[in-house]
């Protein structure tokens, strides 16, 4: 059961976009920073206590679909900072990206520096005091 | 098999960025491990050794976000049981 890789290729566009879609059609009704709300909580957080590197992402793309970027980069700032990146890697893995500029694709495609951006990040926004508190949502 | 100047195999790092930022899971911080072991072992030359890893890069995102569904599922489960129980107890226990 192979999903043939010309068609797979796109697949990564295609679930950003369904993200963005389902972001826009959800949290467009529904506000995740009401109490009670229906949307899933971060179940790592539910668990822990302990702020992992996707927790506010709810919150940030409610905000992200109401125009509001200082709240959701309050929120999450690294998925905020990751739309671009993702995109670019999105575009160039569906083959729809210029060939010729290729350096935006050589700075974000490297797994290691996202490695430990998002490692680092997991450990410092559970950090009580300022500046990394700015991490952490709420 | 690809021909073009982009990698021989997909290091399906999207796919793990993804996984971590949504799943909220370390399952895929693993993913991206393995995504970072891809293009090391092309430049070696190890292609099947590459595309292994490449697997198993996709198989944690997966892993990830199926964690993720599930333990969604039980965390609903759990707060209606709980609300139900809480409102039959008169909410007083929970």
């Amino acid at each position: 059961m192979k999903v043939p890789h010309r068609l797979f290729r796109y697949a990564p566009l295609a679930a950003i976009a369904g993200i963005g879609a389902g972001a826009v059609a959800i949290l467009g009704r529904v506000d995740p920073n009401v109490p009670g709300n229906p949307l899933p909580a971060c179940p790592f957080h539910a668990l822990t206590g302990l702020w992992c590197p996707g927790c506010g992402s709810t919150r940030c793309l409610h905000a992200l679909v109401h125009l509001d970027p200082a709240q959701a980069m309050a929120m999450n700032p690294l998925l905020v900072l990751s739309i671009v990146p993702m995109l670019v890697m999105a575009l160039h893995g569906a083959g729809l990206w210029p060939a010729r500029w290729q350096a935006p694709v050589k700075l974000f495609a490297r797994p290691i520096p996202w490695l430990v951006v998002i490692v680092a990040y997991g450990v410092l926004r559970n950090l009580p005091w300022y500046p990394f508190n700015l991490l952490a949502p709420g | 098999m690809n021909t073009s100047s982009s990698p021989a195999v997909s290091n399906n790092l999207v796919w793990a960025i993804l996984s971590t930022l949504f799943c909220c899971l370390p399952l895929g911080i693993v993913s991206i491990v393995y995504a970072a072991k891809v293009n090391g072992l092309l430049v070696a030359g190890d292609v099947a050794g590459a595309r292994d890893a490449a697997d198993k890069a996709k198989k944690w995102a997966i892993w990830s976000a199926l964690a993720w569904v599930v333990l969604v599922v039980l965390y609903v489960i759990f707060f209606v049981v709980l609300g139900i129980g809480g409102a039959m107890s008169g909410g007083s226990s929970y």
